[in-house]
């Protein structure tokens, strides 16, 4: 019976990792208690596979959410009160017919600050600088005056975007891809959320911040960047562009490492990237944050760490300064691994600023980063200004957008394998556009 | 060998999911019929994350011994998944 599973002690234990969280003392709840908690995740844990597949063919109590044969555990959200009074009989049922044992299910901290490191989220001071400086520093509000990105898709591919924040309208959403049984508009990081709010956040409902193109249409692509689930994204995608939208993709994954990578035999992603820029999808990548890695210093502009496809002439690669035009230290350089093959250019295309303890949507809530916010939060504003011009212009070809950006692009006297074309500027693409559109007429 | 390879399963950074699962499969077929075919086995014995028939592959967890090699012999190739990392600061 359920209620001997719960009461017998030697059916249903309390796990001692569950008592605690590791490092804040934060139960599995999220409240801070330090102590008793209510626990709401339960592992249910059977003996062997074959019992697993006998139980999980019928029906199992609660909300499943992790199922794993391997292990031959289901991971549930139950009310312990169930538990406690016996009140769901499938629980006594999984114990006594399949030999189950039911815990309490521990819980790890996430990093607070995702793939950034911990030392470099600092402590929330609203004077620093934050996007807004950014959308100035680019000219994104000159801009709008022309085109705010309205009918055109951007999707970010990333770690999700997180579907309760106000700066992305369910009115905005375009559509989505994740992997079977999950959500995209949730956000397993944060680090999605930050490169959509960049590129199309909106304050139109209610949102903290406006993004690059605050009218643009949003697919979140919810990815743990497996090659597989990139590949089947972009087929998705070049479905989306087939159908006649107008697609933008920003991309803030890569591999960090500062030494040239190769891609295994069975690699899908850059031939899926490929069909789907034939599709007409319009790629945008951070360069990547390799420059230390690969043994640079900061003052130099080599050696060259921007890796694989993001060499490609039909992509564009985003590198990152400071609001003062300093190339960060980490930002990879160009001209990239495969520049002088066939179809592609000298990377990067241009630089965008994220700034020194610079504020920013990070999942659900704002977070300063100490060192900016990465090649990943320079890609998307790339990506934004693309927006932007084809809202302003219908029917620009991939080429003439990533030429138009990087003719305007803002000189910074640097080296070209640093800055590349120089850090992009929103109003004088938009300017060259529309004087391109009248020339066109006339 | 490339970089994030090591010849037997995905690599790449750990990503901070309430996921008991640390290998991912990539499953490829060469016609439909034998997609179809690892298909329907596969999501009877392993959770299934991508389905992409357009390019015969699939997206798994953990498979064991038996099972990869009854996919094998139904006709598609059992393939450790190659995984990119997020941009991180060094």
């Amino acid at each position: 019976m359920a209620g001997d599973a719960a009461g017998g002690g030697s059916s249903w234990e309390p796990s001692r990792t569950g008592t605690r969280t590791m490092t804040s003392g934060r139960s599995p709840d999220g409240r801070e208690d330090g102590g008793a908690f209510a626990p709401k995740r339960f592992k249910i844990m059977f003996p062997n596979a074959q019992a697993f597949d006998a139980a999980t063919a019928i029906e199992t109590p609660g909300t499943t959410l992790v199922r794993s044969r391997k292990r031959a555990v289901l991971s549930v959200d139950l009310d312990p009160r169930a538990i406690e009074r016996g009140a769901d009989r499938r629980i006594g049922a999984l114990v006594e017919r399949f030999g189950a044992r039911i815990v309490e299910d521990f819980r790890y901290d996430m990093e607070p600050v995702g793939p950034f490191g911990h030392e470099l989220f600092e402590p929330e001071d609203e004077k620093s600088p934050s996007l807004d400086n950014v959308l100035d520093r680019i000219g994104a509000r000159e801009a709008w005056r022309h085109g705010r990105g309205s009918g055109v898709i951007i999707a970010v591919v990333d770690t999700g975007i997180d579907g309760t924040r106000p700066e992305f309208s369910p009115s905005r959403r375009r559509g989505a891809w994740q992997t079977e049984q999950d959500e995209p508009w949730t956000d397993w990081d944060g680090h999605g959320t930050m490169c959509a709010a960049i590129a199309a956040g909106s304050r139109a409902d209610g949102g903290l911040f406006d993004g690059v193109a605050p009218e643009a249409m949003i697919v979140a692509c919810k990815t743990s960047f497996y090659d597989g689930e990139l590949a089947a994204i972009y087929d998705y995608l070049a479905e989306l562009a087939t159908s006649g939208e107008t697609v933008i993709a920003t991309n803030s994954f890569g591999f960090n490492t500062g030494t040239m990578p190769t891609l295994p035999p069975g690699e899908e992603f850059t031939q899926s990237l490929d069909d789907a820029i034939a599709a007409g999808v319009i790629p945008f990548f951070s360069a990547g944050n390799n420059h230390a890695l690969a043994g640079g210093r900061p003052d130099a502009c080599s050696p060259t760490s921007i890796w694989l496809h993001k060499s490609w002439s039909s992509v564009m690669s985003v590198g990152t300064t400071d609001l003062d035009d300093r190339m960060w230290y980490y930002s990879s350089r160009g001209p990239g691994q495969f520049f002088g093959a066939p179809e592609t250019n000298a990377k990067p295309d241009v630089v965008a600023p994220t700034p020194k303890r610079g504020r920013i949507l990070y999942g659900d809530r704002v977070q300063t980063l100490r060192d900016g916010w990465g090649s990943s939060g320079a890609c998307p504003q790339a990506a934004g200004l693309a927006a932007l011009l084809h809202s302003a212009s219908r029917n620009l070809s991939r080429d003439r957008t990533f030429d138009l950006i990087r003719r305007s692009a803002r000189d910074l006297s640097l080296a070209f394998e640093c800055q590349g074309h120089g850090s992009i500027d929103c109003a004088a693409a938009m300017n060259a556009v529309l004087a391109s559109s009248k020339s066109a007429i006339s | 060998m490339p970089f994030g390879w090591n010849g037997k399963r995905s690599s790449g950074t750990a990503v901070p999911m309430a996921e008991p699962v640390d290998t991912r499969y990539k499953i490829k077929a060469q016609t439909l019929d034998d997609f179809v075919k690892v298909r329907d086995f596969v999501r009877s014995h392993a959770r299934v994350y991508v389905t992409n028939e357009r390019r015969l592959s699939l997206s798994v967890d953990h498979l064991s011994d038996d099972d990869k090699s009854t996919v094998e012999r139904l006709g598609a190739e059992v393939l450790p998944e190659l995984r990119y990392d997020l941009e991180r600061l060094p």
